[in-house]
């Protein structure tokens, strides 16, 4: 009996490795899991690209529409802070009248900034621009009103308008005209048009999270009998899952940077005809990408999907394993 | 070392695979374990290695309850034993040193004592020379011997056989067993599930006897 139990204490020993060789096994693992992941992947090359073609695609449609989105509503923002109103004074009123009626609104503290446009200045404008000068000649009398420009203090939709009415109610004032309206209707489809996008985008991530846990489950099965094997002689379910979570993060991060370069591409082709089109609208509006943060955000996302597929799908096969 | 108390299991078919199993094997123990197939010999060593758990009764292994082992508790519970299967389980897409260093790496071994180990482990079952073959490449008698090194690679305290000798001559089958008496004589507790009773009978060894799912005899 005695000699059972040495040999017994000689045998519980050598059994385990130590606290310091685990460690330094647990870093070596995942370097060796990491490298046989790649080589995995890559010794089926055609059908590993084209399941990161399948994510890159998913992963650049919703990221080419949020900046389109983003392009668009920095358009619009310079409207947004736009609080001009515009003035047109009575037609028959003489430029004296005009002055005077400027030097009141001077001296209201609720605007900011004021600019005429006479009536000569204002024709002068429309003939060089309309390309109706001789039609304009024509005529006896200059048809156009003076117009104020004035800029309001007070941004907010209600100080406009509250503003505009009031101004609207002297007498020298034929109409006063704040825009607030399209812009409004813009911004609201603008909302409408992101709200799409922002479910568009949950599904195509589902899309995603799908696509990669499919693979992984294939995977999985493929690799049967090393799991049941390895879970007999006391493998973790973290041993185990390695090399899966590893090749669902590289899919996630290879298809998402592959998506950033389909999206470069994208607005590199649609690059020139924004300008074009902004140049004859007299604008210095320029497309911009996803940007750094953008771009990190998007690889972070393929990240996270594919960490989250490729455990889902592992975690589904090892939970068969467990006794009952 | 390995201790089952009034242990059954039932499936939900309704069908018994063991009733009301009791014995206690102490460490450093030989022991067989036979009856016809279906008698419940599998379903012995699947609860020990916890690959199913009992209906009833207690089954205990190195002095802890297996009925208290949470799902986290089975690794290390498995990393104490060493399993010989049947139809050797080894995997065709390694080499034979790799197969062998499986546990290891689960254990968690630095690679250079792995390979060390890996090596003794070939060389007691007298394949050293067979090191980088792919297991297809060797005969029936060879993969199980390899299933065996890669058994007794990481020194375990409990060695399980299910059916080593199944598809083995009598001589190689001699072999297999010659070897796990090596292993029991360095204090191994080794359990052998095996049908083949001319075999049993001359090894000598206690014998669990199996019927229907009842023990029926123990000697």
């Amino acid at each position: 009996m005695s000699d059972i139990n040495k040999a017994q204490v000689r045998g519980a020993a050598q059994h385990q490795p130590n606290a310091r060789d685990k460690r330094k096994h647990w870093r070596d693992h995942h370097a060796q899991v990491s490298k046989d992941c790649l080589r995995q992947l890559l010794s089926s090359p055609i059908s590993t690209f084209m399941t990161i073609l399948v994510l890159a695609v998913a992963l650049a449609l919703p990221s080419f529409l949020f900046s389109t989105l983003a392009n668009v509503s920095r358009l619009s923002d310079g409207w947004d802070t736009e609080n001009k109103i515009s003035l047109y004074l009575q037609a028959n009123m003489s430029d004296r009248q005009v002055d005077s009626f400027v030097q009141t609104l001077l001296l209201r503290p609720d605007l900011i900034a004021i600019d005429l446009v006479d009536a000569s200045q204002g024709l002068l404008e429309f003939k060089q621009h309309s390309g109706l000068s001789e039609v304009l000649d024509a005529l006896e009398q200059n048809p156009l009103p003076a117009v104020v420009y004035v800029l309001a203090k007070d941004s907010s939709e209600q100080g406009l308008t509250t503003l505009r009415d009031e101004l609207k109610a002297f007498a020298q004032v034929e109409q006063a005209v704040l825009d607030l309206n399209w812009i409004k209707r813009f911004n609201g489809i603008l909302l409408v048009i992101e709200r799409a996008v922002i479910a568009l985008s949950v599904l195509l991530a589902f899309a995603v999270l799908l696509i990669i846990g499919n693979t992984i489950r294939q995977s999985v099965e493929s690799r049967n009998d090393e799991i049941l094997v390895s879970k007999l002689m006391g493998a973790t379910n973290a041993w185990v899952r390695r090399p899966f979570l590893y090749s669902g993060v590289f899919y996630g991060v290879v298809g998402a940077s592959m998506a950033l370069v389909i999206l470069e591409v994208s607005m590199l082709v649609i690059k020139n005809p924004v300008l074009q089109l902004s140049q004859l609208y007299q604008s210095d509006f320029q497309l911009t990408g996803l940007g750094v943060l953008g771009s990190v955000v998007v690889v972070l996302v393929g990240l996270i999907l594919g960490l989250l597929g490729a455990l889902i799908s592992v975690n589904k096969f090892l939970a068969k394993l467990e006794p009952k | 070392m390995i201790n089952f108390d009034a242990v059954s299991k039932g499936y939900s078919s309704g069908f018994e695979a063991i009733q009301n199993v009791s014995f206690s094997i102490a460490p450093g123990e030989l022991v067989f374990l036979t009856g016809h197939s279906g008698a419940g010999k599998s379903t012995v060593l699947k609860l020990i290695m916890l690959m199913e758990r009992a209906t009833s009764g207690d089954v205990q292994v190195a002095g802890r309850s297996l009925s208290q082992m949470g799902v986290k508790d089975i690794p290390l519970h498995r990393q104490q034993m060493g399993v010989v299967f049947q139809n050797h389980q080894l995997l065709f897409d390694r080499s034979v040193f790799d197969n062998i260093a499986l546990p290891l790496r689960i254990c968690g071994y630095d690679a250079t004592d792995a390979a060390r180990r890996v090596r003794a482990a070939l060389d007691k079952v007298g394949l050293l020379n067979r090191e980088k073959f792919n297991p297809k490449m060797l005969s029936t008698g060879e993969q199980q011997r390899i299933g065996i090194a890669r058994a007794i690679v990481h020194k375990p305290k409990i060695l399980l056989a299910d059916e080593p000798t199944g598809n083995l001559d009598p001589q190689l089958s001699a072999e297999v067993m010659t070897l796990f008496k090596q292993f029991n004589q360095v204090g191994t507790t080794v359990l052998v599930a095996s049908h083949d009773l001319s075999l049993i009978r001359r090894m000598n060894c206690r014998t669990l006897t199996l019927n229907k799912g009842s023990l029926v005899d123990d000697v």
